[in-house]
């Protein structure tokens, strides 16, 4: 069964935004399977994924994989965030 | 008089009733448990010599093998004079170079045609004669088998020897020696042996996905 | 606008190949000012990739921060990042991979792709002290003897199928034992082998200098279930001739190299008997045995942010959209050249 799903997500900011698609990019030229395409653009702060797969499970499969990568972007940059400002405060 | 200390065994040169002769000594390995260190060291005693002999009723020349003390885990064989390939395969004219892997490749064929496996198949263990003839030499791993995967092993060492020692010409090495190789074991059995060689390259080195 | 480095230049290391998540902080001169890692314990079996990268991902932030914290440095002391680019299981590559990405762009900083198997080698000769080793390399994922020739750490024996690693774990849970945290199976296997005296035959497969441990693995499962001996002496047995396997190579590997040192690293590197057995062959060929400690041997963040150093101070970085992970790496493929010779 063909499906499709689109993601949007919204970030605090642009340079952000930036930053999770430089992470992504590669991941993107390289999918680890061909039962899923993903595209990925970024508008203003805005993340918009859009999956097409082949069948549920390898749809679920591509979902849980940029959720995850995302995921893990995000809280790196809230650790850096968190130390920048601290810094800030101490200064 | 020593001349080699190798993992394995020890070399020894000696003078044996006229005879310049080799004297391969397998002492015991402190590292490993008694019991095993005398198995394995008395079973490859028992199939080095066999399989040399072997070797040689397959046309392959092999060192003569003058007595075999198995209780001392020693052979006495004939010292082979000449150079290790090793020492002259990368100086060789390319075209020197490529002859000589494709004989080496022969003499291959011939071992597995007639069931017997090196396994330790390197440039060292081959030496080139003062009359330009091959001896392979170091039988200690060796085995008795038809199977692909075991003559794939088999060809996958020789290639990982070139890799090793002789990486600037490995491809044309190894072509040669699969050129010869197939001459000998027809182009069916070296298909299916290459496509093994392939195969284990893919399996064993990588990090393959874990049970 | 990039900073020179200085010896108060700092590189962040993540380490994300398999079951162990990891960030470790290194100066350029060589000091390890943190390596946290956090690793994944499986409920029951043996690793799924995807799994482990999950937890990767749940733990990532608290690894960073943690690091960041112990190590008493500020981001913008962070001169470069370093990833494990390969070999390693995909999904967790992947996840460390963009990580170190997103870290880099955020800095904006310098990226640097790390080979996991060089990186073993590279921390252990910082932590134990060795100039030009023969290294025996054992884990769950990698078996292989290595020295360094003409530009490269050549291989010079590997496993032709499993790891001894991978051999003790599956073992090990045919056996009915359970991994815990802080107690891998490994180590459980070498208390039974403590205690263990009669010598089981079991397949012993030297090839050249290449090893197989998977005949070994099915002969010893197979005394598992013919409950004729206790569990003691099969663990006992299946140490003893897996490990003089791995001896005989390593001593080839010396005999033949005559290098002045022999180098223990990997997850395996932490039983005792291994080490022993080791120590013997170098000892008899002059070598000095080099031990690397436990936190260094495993999987970790550091070996990856100080091979990232050695190879930044030789112009290699990796420009991100280039930046893809590479599963099947070979330790051989890699140029090293910072080490002269």
């Amino acid at each position: 069964m063909k499906s499709h799903v689109i993601v949007r997500l919204n970030f605090p900011s642009e340079r952000h935004l930036e930053i999770v698609l430089s992470a992504l990019q590669p991941e993107t030229k390289t999918p680890p399977s061909f039962r899923s395409k993903v595209k990925v653009e970024g508008v203003g702060a805005t993340l918009t994924l859009s999956f097409e797969a082949s069948d549920t499970s390898a749809l679920r499969a591509a979902l849980n994989s940029y959720l995850r990568w995302v995921n893990i972007i995000n809280d790196s940059c809230l650790v850096l965030d968190s130390m920048c400002k601290e810094q800030i405060k101490n200064t | 008089m020593l001349i080699k200390k190798g993992a394995e065994a020890n070399l020894y040169l000696e003078d044996w009733h006229g005879h310049k002769v080799i004297m391969k000594q397998r002492s015991p390995k402190k590292y490993r448990v008694a019991e095993l260190d005398e198995a394995i060291r008395f079973y490859r005693t028992i199939h080095e010599s066999q399989n040399i002999h072997k070797a040689k009723e397959a046309g392959v020349p092999t060192p003569t093998i003058f007595m075999v003390d198995i209780a001392k885990t020693t052979i006495i064989m004939e010292f082979v004079e000449g150079k290790q390939i090793k020492q002259i395969l990368n100086d060789l004219p390319s075209e020197d170079r490529q002859r000589l892997c494709r004989h080496i490749g022969e003499l291959i064929g011939q071992l597995h045609n007639h069931g017997i496996i090196h396994s330790d198949l390197t440039t060292s263990n081959m030496i080139l004669t003062l009359q330009n003839k091959v001896v392979f030499v170091d039988f200690g791993l060796s085995e008795r088998s038809k199977e692909l995967e075991v003559r794939g092993v088999d060809l996958h060492l020789m290639k990982r020897a070139l890799q090793s020692t002789h990486y600037k010409h490995v491809r044309e090495c190894f072509d040669a020696v699969m050129d010869g190789y197939t001459s000998v074991v027809g182009d069916n059995v070296a298909r299916q042996v290459l496509k093994k060689v392939q195969e284990i390259e893919r399996r064993g080195r990588y990090v393959s996905d874990r049970k | 606008m990039l900073k020179r480095p200085s010896a108060a230049s700092y590189c962040l290391g993540i380490e994300s190949t398999a079951d162990d998540f990891s960030v470790g902080i290194v100066s350029f001169d060589g000091k390890i000012l943190t390596n946290v890692i956090s690793a994944y314990v499986p409920e029951k079996g043996g690793i799924h990739p995807r799994e482990a990268a999950r937890h990767h991902a749940e733990v990532a932030g608290k690894v960073l921060a943690k690091a960041f914290q112990r190590a008493k440095v500020k981001p913008q002391d962070i001169h470069i990042i370093a990833f494990s680019q390969g070999p390693g299981l995909g999904p967790c590559l992947r996840t460390g991979a963009t990580a170190a990405r997103a870290l880099a762009s955020y800095l904006r900083v310098p990226l640097v792709g790390v080979n996991h198997c060089v990186a073993h080698i590279e921390i252990g000769k910082l932590v134990a002290e060795a100039r030009d080793p023969v290294t025996l390399y054992v884990s769950g994922g990698n078996t292989l003897v290595s020295a360094f020739e003409a530009e490269r750490y050549r291989v010079f024996g590997e496993t032709l199928d499993i790891a001894v690693g991978n051999c003790l774990d599956v073992f090990a849970r045919e056996a009915g034992l359970h991994q815990k945290e802080g107690m891998p199976l490994g180590a459980m296997v070498e208390e039974l082998a403590s205690r263990g005296q009669a010598l089981i035959s079991l397949p012993y497969t030297v090839k050249g200098m290449d090893l197989s441990f998977s005949g070994l693995l099915t002969a010893a499962v197979q005394l598992l279930h013919d409950e004729k001996h206790s569990l003691e002496d099969v663990c006992f047995s299946l140490q003893e001739v897996a490990f003089s396997m791995l001896t005989e190579v390593t001593e080839r590997a010396l005999a033949h190299t005559e290098k002045p040192e022999v180098l223990l690293t990997g997850g395996v590197a932490a039983n005792k008997r291994l080490q022993s057995m080791l120590k013997s062959v170098a000892e008899e060929h002059k070598a000095r045995f080099c031990m690397v400690p436990k936190q260094y041997a495993l999987d970790n963040g550091a070996m990856i942010a100080w091979t990232g150093i050695l190879a930044y101070q030789h112009h290699v970085t990796l420009p991100i959209e280039e930046s893809f992970v590479k599963l099947k790496w070979r330790l051989d493929e890699v140029p090293i050249l910072w080490v002269g010779g």
